[in-house]
């Protein structure tokens, strides 16, 4: 691994946090499976996963291994999907969990009005 | 914003308003301006594939935070996704600022921009100022503005008549300076 990037835990637990919802960490942690109730608790506080477990998470969360790697450039300036809000036509502040689901849209919204670029 | 601008824009709303067969004094309907152009509207449950979770805060706990974005789709046209849980005078400034960033061509940009597989607009604050203007001038231009008011108009019955909130209603008074004129606003 590049020794300049880091695993961005906060919007990985951000967005743990959000998908699981009013879900109870015993059920979720069946859903994405390989993982305990206890452990997944603490992944949302912000602990690093081990390495399967990222795995299995990005897969539940339909995410790329790549997405929550911070490039060192990423860590000196604005986390990019808080960078792509402020270029859309929202408030300037935003919360993560919308900003994960507004990248998510764009990025699905544009392979399905540019099908010829898949 | 550039010497002359303004004056365009009120032009540009006008014209486009004859090129749609409306006279202009007509409310122009953001919708029906968009097929006129050729831009698609799309709301976030139309995007396939985009997780019940995150549809659910885009257009609940989100909801304030997301009114529209603007794709380019293919070389030369593009797909606006807005909020479709805002009123529909919101609805309506939202899809005419966004048009408005289309009809005056405002550039996409690709710099500092990872993650995504795309292009988007640059924050610039002299292309967001602009299409304020055009937009404001889309929804409500001067001249229909002014017969309005001639005719009688309180400020609540342009806004119904023009599908435009309060807000906007006042902010182009002001702004075109129609207010000075017509003081019993």
């Amino acid at each position: 691994m590049n020794p300049h990037s880091k695993l961005d835990h906060e919007k990985l637990s951000t967005m743990v946090k959000s998908k699981r919802g009013k879900d109870g960490l015993r059920k979720t942690a069946k859903e994405i499976g390989d993982i305990s109730a206890s452990t997944l608790s603490r992944i949302e506080q912000g602990n690093l996963p081990d390495i399967e477990t990222y795995l299995n998470l990005c897969d539940w969360l339909g995410v790329s291994t790549d997405y929550f790697i911070l490039k060192k450039k990423d860590m000196e300036t604005q986390n990019t999907s808080q960078k792509v809000v402020a270029h859309l036509r929202a408030d300037k502040t935003l919360d993560p969990e919308t900003a994960d689901a507004l990248v998510r849209m764009i990025t699905l919204a544009y392979q399905q009005a540019n099908p010829q670029t898949k | 914003m550039k010497r002359g601008f303004k004056a365009e824009a009120e032009r540009k709303s006008i014209q486009l308003r004859k090129d749609m067969n409306l006279k202009y004094t007509d409310k122009l309907c953001g919708f029906e301006l968009a097929q006129f152009l050729d831009v698609t509207i799309k709301t976030p449950s139309e995007i396939i594939g985009l997780e019940p979770y995150r549809l659910h805060n885009l257009l609940h706990n989100g909801k304030s935070e997301f009114s529209a974005v603007v794709l380019p789709s293919g070389k030369d046209s593009f797909w606006i996704i807005h909020n479709p849980t805002h009123t529909a005078e919101r609805q309506q400034s939202n899809i005419c600022h966004e048009l408005a960033h289309i009809i005056c061509g405002h550039e996409f940009s690709s710099e500092d921009i990872q993650d995504l597989p795309l292009p988007l607009r640059d924050f610039n604050k002299l292309h967001e100022d602009e299409a304020i203007y055009l937009g404001g001038c889309l929804q409500l231009p001067r001249k229909a503005l002014s017969w309005a008011i001639n005719k009688g108009m309180s400020k609540d019955d342009i806004s119904s008549y023009y599908e435009a909130s309060p807000e906007m209603v006042r902010y182009r008074i002001n702004i075109t300076g129609l207010n000075r004129i017509y003081a019993r606003l």
